[in-house]
């Protein structure tokens, strides 16, 4: 990335991070306060001691990046219309949406609804034949690939290691 | 003389056909995982532990050791052939590694390394079984305050030299990592910390899971959505020139490097990579010849490949003597050692004490493998190393959800790879490096509950992180790195002025 777009990318993060760092801040107050009405649990003890800490550290940290991004030229301003539609037309970012979503299905749909082996083969040829399914040949040869491997994963977990498959 | 002979004794167990042909297997596995661009030694630690976690302890750890061993070797082969490292910790072996091989000598430069990483990895066991008894027997001294300063040294550590950045980006790394550790029933008072209802967290985010989903997810959608073509233009046969006067000239470089290596190890969450950078840099500053780097110098070459393999032993020390990992891959062999119910620490020597000699053992084995199995793979790997990531990242996709699907059987599990691999491509694409947030995550539960003990025990006192001598060195280091730190944030905000 370049330092440029990484410092507008930072800007954002570090308002992100202000805002989970004060979350995670007020959870480890409020932790606090929960165990002040037990007598076994002093301030210094509280479970909700740690996240406090965690908070304000990420708040400052945060505050460091903010400024370290606005000193180099960042500003939010670059976050318009415009511009996000330049980013989803990038063919980057089209695949890093396609293989997010590709895994998100896989988990989340084809595991839960299909036996193991027809998820896996489902998943492996969508992922092989999205990036190398442009012949006839290219097809047969993700086909082949995605059956083998899932029948070497099936053999390999579900008969060989006896682990039950999802 | 005790431990040379519990060494021999393990070794000589371990000599069966079965676990020396799967050491054999392992270390094709991890030479080709460090080979190729994308997949790294934690990654092939992190997916193998997951596969082999009903494997007896010996067969696993045969594995497990072979492929790191294996993989911190192999990231050479593809920064020799193709200039782009197999794994981040030889980044240092493309600068002379590539430019040798440009000269024709690639197999020569191969060769080298190979003898390099053969030299680093022995010397780095001889470390490990020397070092870790005695560094036990201090261990046994550790109270509260003292594990408390060392894993935060190590978290903090971790993350101002694990950034490319600004080091403030290793800090907020470090930060999420104890922000995740937090997650689930706390230890001393049972208390439940941002579960918002989910059950399935009440024993906290799954280790091994959560690292597939660092290690793996990110370089899977780097690889594909940056699609960065690899072509191989270097032969692997080439000209060839004799290995004993450059190993001999090369003495002085090879001890020091072994050394730096071992140290850097050592350090809690440094690991590998450092260590052949500083190697390297360090090879260059007082090398008799410096006019040679650049061009193609093979002590250039050798001195990071010894570095890094020597960081393996170091690395495995405070993983083994003080449950605090030296290195993103130890990090998951620490997992792996808790899923076969080693517990590492203070009590190693007394509970399992062959342990350290058996993992010393298969340290030497995974070394004759890697040598039997570098002379073997070196030829063929360029024609490994054309294999399109569009036919490989998906595999590696499958394996990863499969194997993190092994260790707890539970669908939540996959659920886990899928946010923090997300979440590590994002992080990535901004710096952030995914080692301090693996270690924070697995020390944050040793700082929560010391620093809380030492406090309950002191009645809320700070004294015994002060009056006590070795959590104070680790204070007086630890306010260092911060002052250095924030002096070259200053510097970073000054230029940008």
């Amino acid at each position: 990335m370049e330092k440029s777009t990484l410092r507008k990318a930072d800007l954002v993060f570090s308002v992100i991070l202000i805002i989970f760092g004060i979350f995670v801040a007020i959870n480890g107050i409020l932790l606090m306060i929960e165990g002040a009405s037990q007598p076994a649990i002093k301030w210094y003890s509280s479970p909700g001691l740690m996240p406090l800490l965690i908070g304000f550290f990420t708040l400052i940290s945060a505050i460091s990046l903010y400024r370290i991004a606005r000193k180099d030229g960042a500003s939010l301003d670059f976050i318009n219309r415009e511009n996000i539609k330049k980013l989803f037309a990038e063919k980057s970012t089209k695949n890093t949406l396609f293989i997010i979503g590709l895994i998100g299905i896989y988990i989340y749909i084809l595991l839960q609804i299909l036996p193991y082996a027809f998820a896996t083969f489902i998943f492996l040829f969508a992922f092989i034949a999205f990036f190398k399914g442009n012949t006839k040949k290219e097809l047969i040869i993700a086909v082949i690939i995605s059956a083998v491997t899932t029948a070497l994963l099936v053999y390999g977990f579900g008969s060989l290691a006896q682990i039950p498959l999802p | 003389m005790t431990g040379f002979v519990l060494f021999f004794q393990q070794l000589t167990l371990l000599l069966t056909p079965q676990l020396l042909i799967l050491m054999l297997l392992a270390s094709v596995l991890g030479v080709t995982i460090g080979a190729l661009p994308g997949l790294t030694a934690t990654m092939g630690i992190a997916l193998l532990t997951g596969l082999t976690f009903k494997a007896t302890e010996a067969q696993s750890f045969t594995i497990l050791i072979g492929i790191y061993v294996g993989a911190i070797y192999g990231g050479s082969i593809s920064a020799i052939l193709i200039n782009i490292p197999g794994t981040a910790s030889a980044a240092a072996t493309c600068v002379e590694g590539h430019r040798i091989a440009l000269r024709g000598e690639a197999r020569s430069a191969i060769e080298a390394t190979r003898t390099a990483s053969i030299i680093g990895t022995i010397i780095g066991m001889i470390a490990l079984l020397f070092i870790a008894p005695i560094l036990t027997k201090v261990a046994l001294m550790f109270t509260s305050p003292e594990y408390f300063m060392l894993a935060l040294f190590g978290v903090l550590i971790c993350g101002s030299v694990g950034t490319s950045d600004v080091p403030v980006k290793g800090w907020i790394a470090g930060l999420f990592g104890l922000f995740f550790a937090t997650i689930g029933q706390e230890g001393i008072f049972s208390v439940q910390r941002f579960m918002f209802g989910n059950s399935n967290l009440i024993g906290g985010i799954s280790l091994i899971p959560a690292m597939i989903g660092f290690y793996a997810i990110p370089e899977i959608i780097k690889a594909l959505a940056e699609k960065s073509k690899i072509t191989v233009k270097i032969e692997t046969a080439g000209k060839r020139v004799p290995m004993w006067p450059i190993m001999k000239n090369s003495l002085r470089t090879i001890v020091q490097s072994s050394l730096i290596g071992v140290g850097i190890g050592a350090l809690p969450g440094v690991g590998e990579d450092v260590a052949a950078w500083v190697s390297y840099s360090t090879a260059k500053k007082t090398s008799k010849h410096p006019e040679e780097y650049g061009k193609g110098s093979y002590e250039g070459a050798i001195a990071p490949e010894v570095g890094n393999n020597a960081a393996i032993g170091g690395a495995i020390i405070p993983m083994l003597t003080l449950a605090v990992p030296g290195s993103p891959p130890t990090a998951v062999l620490l997992g792996a050692l808790m899923l076969h119910g080693i517990r590492p620490g203070p009590m190693l020597m007394t509970e399992t004490p062959y342990f350290l000699y058996q993992i010393c053992a298969l340290l030497f084995l995974a070394t004759v493998a890697m040598w039997l199995v570098g002379m073997l793979i070196a030829r063929p790997m360029s024609s490994i190393l054309k294999i399109s990531p569009a036919y490989l990242m998906p595999v590696v996709a499958a394996i990863s959800i499969i194997g993190a699907f092994a260790i707890n059987l539970t669908l939540f599990d996959l659920g886990v790879v899928f946010i923090f691999g997300i979440l590590g491509y994002f992080l990535d694409k901004m710096g952030y490096s995914p080692a301090p947030i693996v270690i924070g995550l697995i020390l944050g539960n040793m700082i929560d509950t010391n620093f809380r003990r030492t406090l309950i025990v002191s009645d809320g006192s700070f004294l015994p992180f002060i009056t006590r001598p070795i959590p104070l060195i680790f204070l007086a280091i630890i306010v260092f790195t911060i002052v250095k730190g924030s002096k070259a944030v200053k510097k970073s905000n000054a230029a940008a002025q």
